[in-house]
């Protein structure tokens, strides 16, 4: 066994303590925020009767370890719970939801990696000169505009007065049937059904808060790819390999390029993890149903299950998406394995 | 992980052809695919409308919702024995709560409050299935086995004993108990009729649990259809086969837009044809759109400033009525709700039966509120803390306006806007001094607009969030709720009207109207009181 193999082992193996962690913290965090969700569940006129059966029928006066372990057998079972507000199965809905933000997730990072890191070079080799000053200051307003903001100022820009955007209400357009469900992305899905009127709708219907959602993303790793390259390009052995005669292509595409990397790979990874939190608010501003928009409309209303089950899965995706960026950081820099 | 570039001179320009011939023909089958393949998203299609609302429906089965959402589509897609009629509100035509036949033609109320309905005959579910006695009496046994969401209602008055059926076309519902309001449960979406044979193929009942599959599918005899049902969109289709003739509009979407922001937005584009979730603030703005009018019609909601009097100083009823001589409603409902609040002197509404200006004394007169404040021994005022929900324009108004008014006799308040999770559950706990909240009447009755609110029985999380405790009110309440003439129950209702007054229990302020914006060329879309709209009624130019 090589030393990247021992490496993704132990990786693994620290992996379970973290969602551990984090399922122990949802659970206690859900259970400290004041409410009652049986009172939400029962409605403006309470029965007293009808409240004692139901808090007892969803387990709320049990002591509080005897609830995490019927959590922790559910979680077994691969059961996130039963959402009383939407009457279905948590599970049902976190399979219906989830898709949609990942595609937003993926689109936004699809966007926003390869511009971060053409902008970040860019930005370095062209230091202090106006190309650069212009890269930071867009940096500088993609870190401090709010996400909501930038969305609301896109659908104006080019729904409202250009006209050229979609009406901002969800993956597909009033009048086009959504493709075949497989995995329940629209634009992968369409494209495995072959449906390219889905898949240019669906398309054009995603650029938009795709966009909006990459401009901290892109921001933030331009910056980082910035000054890491530009630490590499002030070492001694790139002035060596200038001084040898290699060209210059060569020398920042093979040398620079690698060694400045491995910060914007984390970054990047932070970021994704993030993103998948992060989308509640593009959701809601574009009407796209997916796993931001249903945790917040389950917090409104308390639904335990289904909150936990969001915060649960956004936990795991975070460590997972680290989990990623040290792999491939340990696959960039051997340096780092054990 | 890294990208080399090269190539020879020659080699890298036939590359940079290549990428670019490929990007234009990407670029150009982009915008022709743009212009065949997709739909004119500026104006809605023919006779279909397009409705914005803010959150997903909790579910489609009539016996279990209990949100606006899903009213919506109970009332698109079932029936229940009694309809809504219509009245007139300033000069315009709006929903009224007397009841008129629906799913039964006629009806005879009996001196004991049973009542004998006639039904309709010729009427079928969707599938063909035919409507008779049984499907009602199934779907009212349906919801007395099922207890959830709104049945409270029902199976508080009607057990499964009180159900008989006389004939294929004809059915006696007894009341378990003399309740006033009887026959007007059967307008409500709970008594929706359901098709039995579809019901038992998915799922049938099971007591004290939700039918899974009924919550996204549906079987009724309405004017529309279940064609689609996701989780952005929702979309009903005209029943070809509906008794009342096809609807003018046939189809409804029903799009799902969480953020108001948008949905204006999307009213003002005509990308949608009613946004039901604008914030009142907005109106003003909303009015002034090219194409757009406002229909707003009264509710059989209250709003007011609760008085806990769990918390001191609120026990004192000095402080109560001190506060009520210093608060001036008229300014706070004219400022706060933005032109929809109808002012009332009462617990209740004034469209609600046994309406009486209770409250109409406690004018605004700050030598009286001084003189209470005095009288209480808080000449020199006190600080206490005033809630309400974050986000809701109105309560923020509110809190403002009234913070001033109150430093005039030197309250002074702290305001705490709070989520509503959190304030539903804190004001029931008794924790919350002062606060702004509401209480939508569902049945539009002085009972249900009373008994939860100021009984004893309902104190803290039950309703009761005053901690209001006086046996003569629980009393008559109590009596007035099972009293079947109307002169003695207004008599009754009139005396707790008085005594709450007496006791300032809490400061009414304002009846909140039903406002709902849309498109110029949608006609005879009427607001009802209790929230409902019927889409079958409506026409679009």
């Amino acid at each position: 066994m090589n030393s990247f193999q021992k490496f993704i082992i132990y990786r693994v193996l620290t992996l379970i303590p973290t969602i551990f962690g984090v399922i122990i913290i949802t659970f206690l965090l859900s259970r400290v925020v004041p409410g009652n969700p049986a009172l939400i569940l029962i409605g403006p006129e309470v029965n007293k009767q009808e409240l004692l059966v139901l808090e007892n029928e969803l387990g709320l006066n049990k002591p509080l370890w005897v609830q995490f372990f019927i959590y922790l057998n559910q979680l077994a079972h691969f059961n996130l719970g039963y959402s009383y507000i939407l009457a279905q199965p948590v599970n049902y809905e976190i399979s219906q939801r989830f898709p949609v933000s990942f595609e937003l997730a993926i689109a936004s990072l699809v966007i926003a990696i390869p511009v971060a890191i053409l902008s970040g070079i860019y930005a370095a080799l062209r230091a202090n000169k106006s190309g650069d000053h212009a890269t930071r200051v867009f940096s500088l307003l993609g870190i401090s505009m709010p996400v909501f903001w930038v969305d609301i100022v896109l659908i104006l820009v080019f729904y409202t007065y250009l006209g050229i955007a979609p009406a901002p209400y969800g993956q597909i357009s009033i009048g086009m049937t959504p493709p075949v469900r497989i995995t329940g992305m629209y634009i992968l899905d369409s494209l495995l059904t072959f449906n390219f009127a889905d898949f240019l709708n669906t398309s054009w219907h995603i650029i938009l808060p795709a966009v909006g959602l990459s401009l901290a993303g892109i921001a933030t790793i331009s910056r980082v790819v910035r000054s890491s390259m530009l630490d590499v390009l002030n070492r001694d052995f790139m002035r060596t390999a200038f001084a040898i005669g290699l060209p210059r292509k060569v020398i920042i595409n093979k040398y620079a390029l690698r060694n400045a990397m491995l910060p914007a790979i984390t970054v990047a990874a932070i970021q994704a993890g993030a993103l998948m939190s992060g989308v509640v608010l593009t959701e809601t501003v574009f009407s796209w149903q997916g796993l931001g928009l249903y945790a917040v409309q389950a917090i409104d209303q308390l639904d335990y299950p289904s909150v936990m089950a969001v915060v649960l899965i956004s936990g795991i995706l975070f460590a997972f998406f680290n989990f990623v960026a040290d792999l491939l950081y340990a696959y960039v820099d051997p340096r780092v394995r054990l | 992980m890294y990208f080399s570039i090269g190539f020879a001179m020659e080699k890298k320009q036939k590359y940079l052809i290549s990428i670019i011939i490929v990007l234009v023909m990407v670029i150009a089958g982009i915008a022709v695919g743009f212009h065949y393949l997709t739909p004119n998203q500026s104006t809605p299609k023919g006779n279909t409308i397009i409705i914005a609302s803010s959150a997903t429906p909790s579910s489609l089965d009539p016996a279990v919702a209990f949100d606006t959402n899903s009213v919506f589509f109970d009332d698109q897609m079932y029936q229940s024995l009694l309809g809504y009629g219509n009245t007139t509100y300033n000069g315009q035509t709006v929903g009224s709560l007397s009841p008129v036949p629906e799913l039964a033609t006629s009806w005879t109320v009996n001196p004991n409050g049973s009542v004998l309905f006639n039904l309709r005959q010729g009427v079928t579910f969707w599938n063909g299935d035919q409507f008779n006695s049984s499907a009602v009496q199934f779907s009212l046994d349906r919801v007395i086995q099922m207890k959830q969401g709104g049945d409270f209602h029902v199976y508080e008055f009607l057990n499964e004993s009180g159900i008989h059926i006389l004939g294929k076309y004809q059915i006696l519902l007894v009341p378990s108990a003399p309740y006033p309001w009887f026959l007007n449960l059967f307008q409500l979406w709970v008594t929706d009729i359901v098709d039995p044979s579809f019901v038992n193929a998915h799922g049938g009942i099971t007591n004290d649990s939700v039918n899974t599959y009924m919550a996204d599918h549906a079987m009724g005899t309405g004017p529309y259809t279940l064609n689609q049902y996701g989780t952005t969109q929702i979309t009903l289709t005209a029943n070809p086969n509906y008794w009342g003739g096809a609807p003018n509009i046939t189809n409804i979407v029903y799009e799902i837009v969480p953020n108001p922001a948008t949905q204006q937005t999307l009213l003002e584009k005509g990308s949608v044809n009613v946004a039901l979730n604008i914030p009142l603030n907005e109106m003003n703005t909303v009015k002034n759109y090219s194409d757009v009018k406002i229909k707003a019609g009264p509710t059989s909601s209250e709003y007011y400033i609760g008085l806990d009097q769990n918390v001191t100083p609120f026990n004192n009823l000095d402080v109560r009525k001190a506060i009520e001589y210093a608060v001036n409603t008229t300014n706070l409902t004219q400022y706060s709700t933005f032109g929809y609040g109808i002012g009332i002197k009462s617990v209740i509404a004034p469209n609600i039966e046994s309406y009486i200006p209770a409250f109409e004394n406690y004018t605004t007169n700050l030598t009286m509120a001084e003189h209470y404040m005095k009288l209480a021994g808080k000449q020199t005022g006190f600080t206490t803390t005033f809630y309400y929900i974050s986000g809701d324009p109105i309560g923020s108004a509110i809190a403002t306006i009234l913070q001033e008014e109150l430093a005039k006799i030197n309250i002074s308040l702290t305001l705490t806007p709070v989520e509503s999770a959190t304030f539903d559950f804190q004001v029931g706990a008794g924790t919350y001094p002062m606060f702004y909240d509401g209480w939508v009447n569902l049945l539009a009755t002085p009972d249900d607009g009373m008994r939860p609110l100021f009984n004893a029985a309902n104190l803290g999380p039950y309703g009761n969030f005053a901690y209001f405790n006086n046996t003569t009110v629980s009393k008559d309440l109590i009596s007035a709720s099972k009293q079947l003439n109307l002169t003695s129950r207004d008599a009754l209702y009139h005396q707790v009207q008085n005594i709450l007054a007496s006791q300032a229990v809490e400061v009414p302020l304002f009846n909140l109207e039903n406002v709902i914006p849309m498109t110029d060329n949608i006609h005879n879309l009427y607001i009802y009181p209790t929230f409902d709209i019927f889409i079958d009624q409506a026409s679009m130019s």
